[in-house]
């Protein structure tokens, strides 16, 4: 899912290891996550959502749209 | 933006057919060895599913080794391995050990069982008392391993499921 990690990640002045450190979960995650190959579980979206001070939509973008009745 | 896509899959495919030809090799060349070693006796004794289980605990044995060979050397293992980086195998170096030891003691006992004396197979080369023990213990080690997963993240867990 397309999202905007490494924007607030880097803007907070923040390395894949300091987030990492701070979600509680490894490098890779963070790492896979920034580069689309991983989406990450509902918690760890609101606890990232949750650091940046944001809400999940403005991190993670879906382009889904429900279809008109 | 769409080259460096491009330049990523050429070079994500490359190391998928690097790593599977690696594998195939490798894997066809230890399995045909031991075959020799046993011995056409043994194998027409064994019957194929024994073979298969055998062949089986040598992959199990051969991943191990992998796992190992990347450890021992991060950046020639992380272009075999399915890892993003060197420094994942330097910064996961404990969880890859443990992984790449119970990896090692599930071949083992593969291995154990496949030649394991029995009814029907009495030339086996190993005593079926320790085959059922090298299975005991493995389920006991599996059992005790259960709290390893709280040393996973959920990534891994993800792609340990995926891999099982």
């Amino acid at each position: 899912m397309e999202n905007r990690v490494r924007d607030y990640r880097e803007a907070a002045g923040w390395s894949q290891g300091e987030l990492a450190r701070r979600l509680r979960v490894s490098r890779q995650t963070i790492n896979a996550v920034e580069t689309d190959k991983y989406d990450p579980s509902l918690p760890l979206a609101l606890r990232m959502a949750s650091l940046f001070g944001l809400e999940v939509r403005e991190l993670f973008i879906d382009h889904w749209m429900p279809e008109k009745e | 933006m769409g080259m460096a896509m491009t330049a990523e899959r050429t070079a994500k495919l490359r190391k998928t057919l690097l790593s599977s030809l690696v594998g195939a090799i490798v894997g066809a060349g230890c399995v045909a060895g031991l075959f020799w070693l046993a011995g056409q006796d043994l194998l027409d004794a064994m019957g194929l599913s024994r073979i298969v289980l055998a062949a089986i605990g040598v992959i199990y044995l051969l991943m191990t080794a992998m796992i190992g060979f990347g450890l021992a050397a991060p950046r020639a293992g992380a272009k075999l391995l399915n890892v993003a980086d060197a420094e994942e195998l330097v910064e996961e170096r404990a969880n890859l050990g443990m992984s790449a030891a119970f990896t090692a003691a599930l071949g083992l006992t593969l291995m154990l069982v496949a030649l394991a004396r029995a009814p029907g197979f009495a030339a086996g080369i190993v005593p079926g008392g320790v085959a059922m023990a090298a299975v005991l213990l493995l389920f006991a080690a599996a059992t005790l391993t259960w709290r390893w997963q709280k040393r996973y993240d959920e990534l891994s867990q993800q792609l340990g499921l995926e891999g099982a």
